[in-house]
């Protein structure tokens, strides 16, 4: 196996770790599992391809013009919808999000065709050579968004007044409610950094790739997989363990053959969860860092 | 007690007599046995997920509204509206099992169409075990072995035409004929790749690198390097669009440069296109053109024209289901009456014209039709092979050249 499948493989691996991310994030803080988290993803990136195609923008300039108008529609989801629903108990998010999930498939089905859709970029099939290792400029552009995102999540919670707030409602909403802190507010801007993250990976994987209305599927299930090797909450490890699921996942298709992509990490899935179940990078209990 | 059998008895009876009275009324109305009654013909399709090929169904309803705009189909004297009762199995093989079941079963139709591709190998042998003839496109007979294609009846092309390595690749131009093949690991990709390799090696090629991936593959930088390493200028894909989206990506991202690419499957959707330049100079292997000179080829293109302006695979896709109903009628027509048996005599007794050509089934339920080469160039699909008036090939594809 070469360095250059290893390093790509690493690097495919950061587009994981900015899906598990967010799905990491909102069951750090929100203790919920969005099951429509695949779906968001695409849609972020069928809202690219609909905005690239009205103001011809490169893909990465439209970025935060996609977070903004994610980052809103999560808001008011979480808020108007989702919260209300958190009290009914955690079995029923997951029902709503399982339902949210099926109707965005059919939405995009209905409006955007079952076939698939790829957004046209510079970067999307160009390579950089670096000490002899040709890297895919997509997937560096995943890596550098990735780590951006990934420090600024980091930051902000670490850092800030609005970080402090967030990590008082996660470790405790009661006591937070008490000392003033809107947890319903919280819980809803939560919601949207984590749906902001998952359409940042959608914009992406439409360039390296190409989105369907039903693929976010299989981005669910790869996140929840760097979800269950970093831990609940852990922002960074998410990243980190995205890429290492990617590398893990090179190194078994080098080894045991193409078939191997998807079982690589279903496996690591397993074994991790197994083995720790906290996480490789998690605590015992869930904790938002 | 008595009293109390006895009013079970009648009661289980009665149920019986009713149910018996349901049954034979369906029969009557589905298997179309009454006088000009309507005969359902059942198609279960995936309209949604990755298989998803919803352009087969224009064709299919414009031969049915054909059909029934003159009345209906021809049974015996008696003209017989058609009821053409289409069921999503959004890319399932679970619910397509399911659906074949209801529509065989339940809506008692009197025969089948398919779908496409992969879930054909699923579908002809459903249709062998329920004893009901299935017309379709693309079943790959040669995968589902000679006891399950008994009711299963093939208008497209085989997985890949014989003339493919012989005389239509050689023809672009000169390669140093190391093949790299790669496929999806369901049943047609597997199928693919093993009827590429036979027919490479018959026609003087050396298949270098095979793989199988699992649909959803992204990242192809493994199967890239060993096609690179062992210099194969001949690339064969037979993949769902997305995983040929981003194996294209990637190849050019890694200067993977093959002289001759096909894209089977993948190159047969219309948003091929979107790769933009990237995408130019995919082969894919089609059975009808507006370029074909096949019979009607202007007429028929105009038709679907209308529904897939300028969109030549979305076209074919809906004349391939236009041949497909059509062969059917006509069969159920010439049977003479809605038996399953007949009809399924009566398909393979078919030797007429049609817009794909003269269609006339061999001993393994396939038709050997006419192949033609086609190219993505600039966002358009070209007939290379034979070549169309006007027509040049690239060679090697510009799409991923400047790597």
């Amino acid at each position: 196996m070469s360095l250059t499948i290893l390093i790509n493989g690493i690097l495919i691996g950061s587009l994981y770790g900015l899906v598990g991310m967010g799905l990491s994030l909102l069951a750090g803080v929100v203790r919920m599992i969005n099951l429509a988290q695949g779906d968001v993803l695409v849609g972020g990136a069928y809202l690219a391809i609909v905005l690239h195609n009205r103001l011809g923008w490169d893909p990465l300039a439209l970025l935060p013009l996609v977070a903004v108008i994610i980052f809103a529609a999560g808001y008011l989801v979480q808020r108007f919808l989702l919260n209300d629903i958190l009290r009914a108990g955690s079995f029923a998010p997951l029902v709503v999000t399982f339902g949210l999930s099926l109707v965005l498939e059919s939405v995009y089905q209905e409006v955007f065709g079952a076939n698939s859709q790829s957004l046209p970029a510079a970067w999307g099939d160009s390579a950089v050579t670096v000490a002899g290792v040709r890297l895919e400029s997509a997937y560096l552009v995943a890596f550098a968004v990735g780590a951006a995102l990934t420090a600024a999540t980091w930051g902000t919670l670490r850092y800030t007044r609005l970080g402090r707030t967030v990590r008082a409602a996660a470790a405790d909403p009661g006591t937070a409610r008490l000392l003033g802190i809107n947890v319903e507010r919280v819980f809803a801007v939560t919601f949207a950094a984590s749906a902001v993250l998952a359409a940042a990976a959608g914009v992406i994987t439409a360039v390296a790739q190409s989105v369907t209305p039903t693929g976010g599927l299989s981005l669910l299930l790869f996140s929840f997989a760097v979800m269950a090797v970093a831990g609940m909450g852990n922002v960074p490890a998410a990243f980190a363990a995205g890429m290492l699921l990617g590398a893990f996942q090179a190194v078994s298709v080098a080894v045991l053959g193409s078939g191997a992509e998807t079982l690589a990490v279903y496996v690591a899935f397993f074994v991790v969860l197994v083995i720790r179940p906290s996480g490789l990078f998690g605590t015992r209990e869930a904790r938002l860092t | 007690m008595i009293r109390r059998i006895g009013a079970l008895l009648a009661a289980s009876a009665l149920i019986a007599g009713l149910a018996a009275c349901s049954s034979s009324s369906g029969s009557t109305a589905g298997g179309g046995q009454g006088k000009g009654s309507s005969i359902t013909i059942g198609l279960s399709i995936a309209e949604t997920g990755d298989e998803a090929i919803p352009t087969l169904l224009p064709g299919y309803q414009q031969a049915v509204a054909q059909a029934n705009a003159a009345g209906g189909v021809l049974i015996g004297g008696t003209r017989h509206p058609v009821n053409l009762v289409v069921l999503d199995n959004q890319s399932s093989t679970s619910l397509l099992t399911e659906q074949v079941h209801t529509l065989a079963l339940q809506d008692h139709a009197v025969a089948l169409v398919s779908g496409c591709c992969d879930l054909n190998v699923t579908e002809a042998p459903l249709a062998n075990a329920l004893k009901i003839p299935l017309v379709g496109t693309a079943i790959p007979n040669e995968l589902i072995g000679k006891d399950n294609g008994t009711w299963a009846w093939n208008i497209y092309i085989d997985l890949f035409d014989p003339g493919l390595f012989t005389t239509a690749l050689p023809s672009l131009g000169a390669t140093n004929k190391e093949v790299a093949v790669i496929g999806s690991s369901d049943p047609e990709g597997e199928g693919a790749n093993e009827v590429t390799a036979e027919e490479a090696s018959a026609g003087g090629y050396k298949v270098a690198v095979k793989s199988l991936v699992p649909i959803g593959t992204t990242d192809f930088s493994s199967f890239i390097e060993q096609a690179q390493k062992a210099d194969a200028q001949v690339l064969v894909a037979q993949m769902p669009g997305p995983d040929c989206f981003a194996l294209w990506k990637q190849m050019k991202a890694l200067g993977y440069v093959p002289k001759v690419t096909v894209a089977n499957q993948c190159g047969a959707n219309p948003t091929w296109s979107q790769l933009g330049s990237l995408g130019n100079g995919a082969l894919l292997g089609m059975n009808w053109t507006p370029t074909s000179g096949l019979p009607d080829a202007q007429a028929v293109a105009a038709t679907f024209n209308k529904t897939y302006p300028g969109d030549v695979v979305d076209q074919e896709a809906a004349v391939t289901s236009y041949t497909a109903m059509e062969v059917l009628l006509a069969a159920i027509s010439r049977a003479g009456s809605t038996s399953a048996a007949a009809i399924n005599a009566a398909i393979g007794q078919t030797n007429g014209s049609f817009p794909l050509g003269t269609i006339k089934f061999d001993a393994s339920h396939d038709w050997s039709g006419s192949t033609f080469l086609a190219q993505w160039q600039n966002g358009k699909v070209v007939q290379v092979y034979p070549k169309a008036a006007g027509a040049t090939a690239e060679f090697p594809p510009s799409g991923l050249a400047g790597s």
